[in-house]
């Protein structure tokens, strides 16, 4: 090794930790097998050395807290000023939200919550970090509720046909074969987007609606064969429109642009339209004209009083 | 120093790491600023833990030391006027990609739902979080995609003062048709949608009321201290709700329910952007009607007409 290369064995095991403990909270076990994987260590601690380090941390200033055999570290090298509100709105946003994260992106959002904890000038303990990521269903819906959803989210995982069947708008049920995609909320309703094979459609159930819900043994082809909608826009609609996630623009002119939409429920793309008002012709299905033109004789029948 | 105090400090030195500690203390003191190796030798002699006098081979074993942990620390040269410069260093705020996609999702998600005061609570947020992460490419990330992102920040906290409301001032609008142009406008309610941040306003270009885009207000250059036109801010509308409708309603923060029935309820609402009301009360369908007044309830028939007028000469 030159001379320039010679750095302590001792100095760079606690750099190691200390990096470790910033990225993730660890059991003993785990932060010494770290440090032994690394490469850059060849002997790592017994008990005497690594009480050791976190004393050492500790007299640095680091505060390290152990629950139920996990290290964390309270503080990083340096602390930011987070307020109470701030806190309590990203406590309020992480619960509201929890219903409709996938498993993977909760495990994410937690560690990604764990790292940035260590910043706050007043953290989060461990078991409030705990708390928060528990709730899995908002608190007001009954135990029914919860259980479908949870049904829900491991049908959505596990990527395999479902029988459906849900009760319409005029009372009667309906049973439909589908991909269930995902959860939604809107308006503090939870609905599922399903994706239908034979109609080659997605459909959006509120999931109050449903009676029944049972899987079935075969996958689903995919949504590769989505009948699309065709729509155009004009004025400065066309000029500002954000296009949503399944669409795209297929013509554009001076002031008009003309867009295919594939993948939203029809029955909300529908009233997207019409709150558009004039800026907007709906250019194909055909039967999804007929209807936009029933619905608002229907509104106006209201609307006259007639 | 007593006897009792010696034996504590003894012990708490048996079971501390002095080089550990050395090298943590080295790694804040270049954290603070830029210092040479006689400096650090003196800093670490004042220490209670590092008090012995250290050699400047001890201090460039304990760089070396750093550096192998993954810190940039410049060499002792002219340019760096013979002091270690700490570049970078691997102790920050490290999130991963799925991470950060996780945090953004969830800004994203929740943004879409909360008022434009915690919208800007929440973006100053993660503005300050993200700047501990010391990657420009993510800093620039973060901050570009939030909602809001290209809203001038004086222009917002002018518009958003209590005291500006109602007055008549002078502002420079991007209008997407025209340019820049120089408006009179007299100063409404701030209220977002969909991500986008809009200002009510009177607007002298058309003697009426409208509706702004706050990321177009480009500056606003006079605030007059009489205006010709008593702005009315809102009106008020009644209107009933029945129908599926009815079980997804959430009400606005402008709207009060005034009846409820089993089947129905009865809304009344301050309309202070006319054009985002409208937009709501056609996402119901058929599932409501205008109980006044008039002159509002003639507006949405006719809007309802025009969008029937568009398919008149198609056979469906």
């Amino acid at each position: 090794m030159k001379k320039s290369d010679k750095n302590f064995d001792t100095g760079l095991r606690i750099l190691e930790v200390l990096k470790a403990l910033l990225n993730e909270n660890l059991k003993k076990i785990e932060l010494i097998e770290k440090l032994k994987v690394d490469g850059k260590i060849d002997n790592v601690s017994t008990l005497e050395a690594f009480i050791k380090y976190f004393n050492t941390l500790e007299i640095m200033g680091f505060e390290l807290e152990k629950v139920k055999n996990i290290y964390a570290l309270k503080n990083a090298l340096y602390q930011v000023d987070v307020t109470n509100e701030e806190k309590n709105l990203l406590s309020k946003i992480i619960e509201d939200n929890a219903i409709f994260r996938k498993k993977s992106t909760q495990k994410h959002l937690k560690s990604a919550i764990s790292k940035m904890n260590k910043y706050f000038n007043s953290p989060f303990s461990l078991l409030e970090i705990d708390e928060l990521f528990k709730k899995e269903v908002k608190v007001e819906y009954d135990e029914v509720k919860e259980k479908l959803i949870h049904t829900i989210s491991n049908f959505i995982e596990a990527q395999l046909l479902v029988k459906i069947i849900y009760k319409k708008n005029n009372g009667q049920n309906e049973k439909l074969t589908v991909e269930l995609k995902e959860l939604l909320e809107k308006n503090e309703r939870i609905f599922v987007l399903c994706y239908c094979p034979s109609t080659a459609r997605n459909k959006k159930i509120a999931i109050d609606k449903i009676v029944s819900l049972s899987q079935l043994p075969r996958k689903s082809q995919g949504t590769s064969c989505l009948n699309s909608v065709i729509f155009e826009l004009y004025g400065r609609l066309a000029n500002s429109y954000k296009l949503k996630p399944s669409e795209k623009v297929i013509d554009f002119g001076t002031n008009k642009i003309t867009v295919s939409n594939s993948e939203e429920d029809r029955e909300i793309l529908l009233h997207r339209l019409l709150k558009y008002g004039d800026n907007c012709k709906l250019i194909s299905p055909k039967e999804m004209k007929k209807e936009l033109l029933d619905l608002t004789k229907a509104m106006l029948k209201n609307l006259e009083g007639k | 120093m007593d006897g009792q105090n010696r034996l504590q400090e003894k012990k708490k030195s048996i079971w501390i790491s002095l080089t550990g500690y050395r090298t943590l203390y080295v790694l804040k003191l270049l954290i603070e600023e830029s210092r040479s190796p006689e400096e650090l030798i003196e800093i670490l002699k004042c220490n209670p833990y590092t008090k012995k006098s250290l050699s400047k081979d001890t201090i460039r074993l304990t760089i070396n030391t750093l550096k192998k942990a993954g810190c940039e620390i410049s060499r002792l040269n002219k340019s760096t006027n013979y002091k270690y410069v700490l570049y970078s260093h691997p102790f920050v705020l490290n999130f991963s990609n799925d991470e950060l996609n996780s945090l953004l999702n969830l800004r994203k998600n929740a943004s879409e739902k909360l008022s434009w005061q915690k919208i800007l609570i929440l973006n100053s947020f993660f503005e300050k979080i993200i700047k501990l992460s010391m990657d420009e490419n993510k800093i620039d990330y973060v901050n570009s995609t939030a909602f809001f992102a290209n809203v001038d920040k004086d222009v917002l906290k002018q518009l958003s003062n209590p005291n500006l409301y109602g007055k008549k001032v002078q502002i420079k609008y991007l209008s997407p048709k025209q340019g820049e142009e120089i408006i009179d406008i007299v100063v409404g309610e701030i209220s977002s949608s969909q991500g986008k941040m809009y200002l009510s306003c009177y607007n002298y270009k058309y003697n009426a009321n409208s509706i702004l885009n706050v990321e177009r207000i480009r500056e606003i250059k006079t605030i007059y201290l009489t205006n010709e036109v008593e702005y009315e801010d809102f009106y008020e509308v009644e209107y009933e709700l029945f129908g599926d409708s009815l079980a997804s309603y959430k009400k606005e923060n402008y709207e009060t329910i005034i009846e409820k029935n089993s089947d129905s309820i009865k809304v009344k609402a301050q309309v202070y952007n006319e054009f985002f009301f409208i937009q709501r009360l056609l996402l119901f369908g058929a599932d409501f009607k205008i109980i006044s007044p008039d002159s509002f309830r003639e507006k949405i028939i006719n809007k309802i007409k025009s969008i029937r007028k568009r398919y008149q000469n198609e056979k469906i």
